[in-house]
């Protein structure tokens, strides 16, 4: 079955992108481009939440399906790799065999490590922390916080509990770590400490994507999209603003 | 010295997001730019939402050009581009006040934050419509 098999590499091309976070406009083009490489119509309608793929065949009959996406992550080497990928395609129409084969080797490749992403946010934090014009200590108190939060962020999403619960415990610990570390040191300064650490857990990437959504027309993603980046900065701010709040009360 | 912070804060986030290789660098780049216009434009002009846009546009023209030089997504470079630019400060004495209950002075703060947020969104957005119309007309 030709069809079938074109099928099956275009489904896994979007799905590695959209799961990775990639703009819709740019899912939707690679499965197009893909299927038009082998002269294949096709229309795709992709949804944050899922792709829909519809293919004519020869006959005029068409062949669609369709597939939920649940989990999203950031991870902008695989968009970046499929990306490349169909354009490889385009130009030398490989099997599909080798393909899907290249396919899942993007979708299992190595990540960055835990132990090096959570350098990079405590790094992160104490420059951030510096470019805000925080002390030496600030800096130094910010990449332990961050550290820590991102730490106890990563045990809650290993668990697989809610979508938004995780920004919110890191909201939590880095505003009552910071208030500790204030009044244990009062010559630390709390508000750059909590401004640095925060910032690296801010939706850069949903709100990049809802404006490139929104140009290019997708307006359900870039409303969506623009909604979940509402979201997880209320909430962010929100773990922030409580622990500040019980710590004000408790003085 | 700034700049330096922001190259490696940058740099640190495109870690957090996967990035990998010589990419990371340009991502760092990136966010140098982005601090660099920033600090010139708000020394010169004292308005610190006109320098955020304009911080933000200088991005999104590095991250276009370097998404077309190293065949690579123009979302790889201007992520970790936009981060030095965001409102914290704003943001976080909106929290603040929110806490102390001076709810006049936080909607204050908060319009602050919002529109530095929307200049950096509007920066990035501009950039991509103009390069989308420029590459549109040469098709």
């Amino acid at each position: 079955m030709r069809s079938s098999g074109l099928m099956n590499i275009a489904m896994k091309a979007g799905e590695i992108m959209l799961r990775s976070g990639a703009e819709i406009y740019r899912v939707e083009e690679t499965i197009v481009r893909i299927c038009e490489s082998y002269g294949v119509r096709c229309e795709s309608f992709v949804l944050p939440t899922g792709i829909f793929i519809s293919m004519v065949d020869d006959k005029g009959g068409t062949n669609t399906a369709f597939m939920r996406i649940r989990d999203r992550k950031v991870d902008l080497t695989s968009i970046d790799r499929v990306n490349s990928l169909s354009r490889r395609i385009q130009k030398l129409r490989p099997d599909f065999d080798i393909v899907l084969r290249e396919l899942e080797e993007i979708d299992s490749a190595e990540k960055h490590s835990f132990p090096v992403r959570l350098a990079a946010t405590g790094i992160g934090s104490l420059a951030f922390t510096l470019l805000f014009q925080g002390s030496l200590y600030d800096s130094i108190t910010a990449l332990a916080i961050g550290c820590i939060s991102y730490l106890s962020k990563e045990i809650l999403t290993r668990k697989g509990l809610f979508l938004f619960l995780e920004n919110l415990l890191a909201g939590l610990v880095t505003g009552f770590l910071s208030t500790a570390a204030v009044n244990l040191f009062p010559v630390l300064d709390g508000y750059k400490i909590i401004i640095g650490s925060i910032l690296m857990y801010l939706p850069g990437v949903l709100i990049t994507n809802s404006i490139k959504d929104a140009l290019y027309g997708d307006l359900v993603a870039s409303m969506t999209r623009l909604g979940e980046a509402i979201l997880t900065v209320t909430v962010l701010v929100a773990g922030v603003a409580i622990a500040l709040l019980i710590c004000a009360n408790r003085r | 010295m700034n700049e330096l912070l922001a190259f490696i804060g940058s740099f640190a986030t495109s870690l957090t997001f996967c990035i990998k290789g010589h990419k990371l660098v340009f991502a760092g780049f990136s966010g140098m730019v982005g601090s660099f216009v920033y600090s010139v434009v708000s020394g010169i002009s004292g308005h610190s939402n006109f320098a955020i846009l304009i911080g933000a546009i200088a991005v999104g023209l590095y991250s276009e050009t370097a998404a077309r030089v190293l065949k690579a997504p123009a979302t790889v470079f201007s992520i970790p581009g936009i981060l030095p630019l965001v409102p914290g400060i704003a943001a976080y004495e909106t929290i603040q006040f929110l806490v102390n209950n001076e709810l006049i002075s936080a909607v204050e703060k908060l319009v602050e934050t919002v529109s530095g947020a929307g200049a950096i969104a509007f920066g990035i957005m501009f950039v991509t419509a103009v390069f989308r119309l420029l590459t549109g007309v040469r098709k």
